[in-house]
């Protein structure tokens, strides 16, 4: 079993360049509101709202910077990147990622932590130059900053595509829709039943499927009552498999248990 | 109901009972891929309360000649489930289906257009 939070570079950047290098070069383009910043572009502008996309370029505050070449030195393709600015008394909601990510602290003040609901534990990512991997992929878990400081991490999502870019794709989609479900009454604005239903069934599935290698792409379409997943593959059977695998059935049999309706042409 | 009774001693109201089903049974170059599955159904309120489903599947990949519901037996994928799922309702907040938890403030994890 991997631990929760795990370093995985040898050698460390220099932290005093770090923190400089956000102060003057990236926090005056923080929006104040949303304190979450992208760092990375992907090469087509028409892909920018995709979130599991390659995405090989940068932001223009972001070159030039130690932040380029933290970048540029990842041994895989970038995938996003967000500066994730977490003022004082600011935390997140417990969710569950698709994907492992990688942190880079440029402030984690003493009184933040990240907090896995598996192992009932909090752990600090240390200031210390190095990238951390940490084991969110499909885990509950948050990031809290109890300080008075701010707590500031460069956020990396691996993108796991290792097919040929040029190669023809085929299509697919998978949907959920809720209008006839017993839904418990607990959404707000944020925790929309979309959101909601796809954190507490279809996360494992999805992160399955974009770890394919052959996986290109997937993007989600809100519909009138539900959410539609548009898949790209290079290859069919992989993206055959995907979509009959015993989690897919597993999650989609669940959701069902609750009256919502699924979209697979693979199994209806 | 059935009588099912691990789950229901101690704490919990009687009633409880797993459903079978057979999920994907599909043929496919000799090869027959199968997967099964149960759900615990129960009139627990303590285990309603989790808004969560309590399940376990068993998926494999078989000779296309063999029978489904004698391989489903000789394997007893049945006591597997039963007992993967008592071991889920010692803990039945981190059912792994649920809506006992919300989405992070920022965004749902695939970022949509709408």
């Amino acid at each position: 079993m991997s631990s929760v939070v795990d370093r995985v570079t040898l050698e460390s950047y220099d932290q005093d360049q770090i923190r400089k290098d956000f102060e003057e070069k990236i926090l005056p383009h923080m929006p104040r509101k949303v304190p979450l910043l992208n760092a990375t572009l992907p090469t087509n502008p028409d892909d920018h709202h995709m979130l599991y996309t390659h995405r090989p370029a940068f932001e223009d505050y972001v070159k030039d910077t130690i932040f380029e070449q933290i970048l540029l030195d990842l041994p895989f393709k970038r995938g996003r990147a967000t500066f994730i600015h977490q003022l004082p008394g600011m935390t997140l909601r417990f969710h569950r990622d698709p994907d492992d990510k990688y942190h880079i602290a440029i402030n984690d003040p003493p009184g933040a932590f990240f907090f896995d609901m598996e192992l009932q534990r909090g752990y600090r990512v240390p200031c210390d130059g190095h990238l951390y991997k940490l084991n969110t992929r499909a885990r509950y878990h948050t990031a809290v900053n109890a300080d008075c400081k701010d707590r500031t991490h460069l956020v990396i999502c691996p993108y796991f595509f290792d097919d040929d870019p040029e190669k023809p794709t085929v299509t697919t989609t998978f949907g959920f829709d809720f209008e006839h479900a017993e839904l418990p009454d607990v959404f707000t604005s944020v925790a929309t039943p979309n959101n909601t239903i796809e954190q507490g069934f279809f996360v494992e599935w999805i992160s399955s499927v974009f770890h394919d290698t052959t996986c290109k792409n997937i993007w989600g379409e809100n519909t009138s009552k539900g959410r539609r997943y548009h898949i790209e593959f290079t290859d069919a059977d992989r993206m055959e498999k995907c979509m009959t695998s015993a989690l897919n059935l597993e999650a989609s049999y669940a959701a069902e248990q609750f009256g919502i309706k699924i979209e697979n042409s693979y199994t209806r | 109901m059935k009588d099912f009774n691990i789950l229901t001693e101690g704490r919990y109201e009687p009633a409880s009972d797993i459903e079978y089903a057979v999920l994907r049974d599909t043929v496919k170059d000799g090869i027959r891929h199968l997967v099964f599955t149960g759900v615990l159904k129960t009139d627990d309120k303590y285990l309603k309360q989790q808004t969560g489903v309590i399940l376990h599947t068993i998926e494999d990949s078989i000779d296309a000649n063999l029978n489904v519901e004698e391989h489903i037996e000789n394997n007893r994928w049945r006591n597997i489930i039963a007992s993967e799922i008592a071991n889920q309702v010692n803990d039945p907040q981190f059912a792994r289906y649920n809506f006992s938890f919300l989405n992070s403030v920022h965004n749902s994890a695939i970022k949509t257009r709408a």
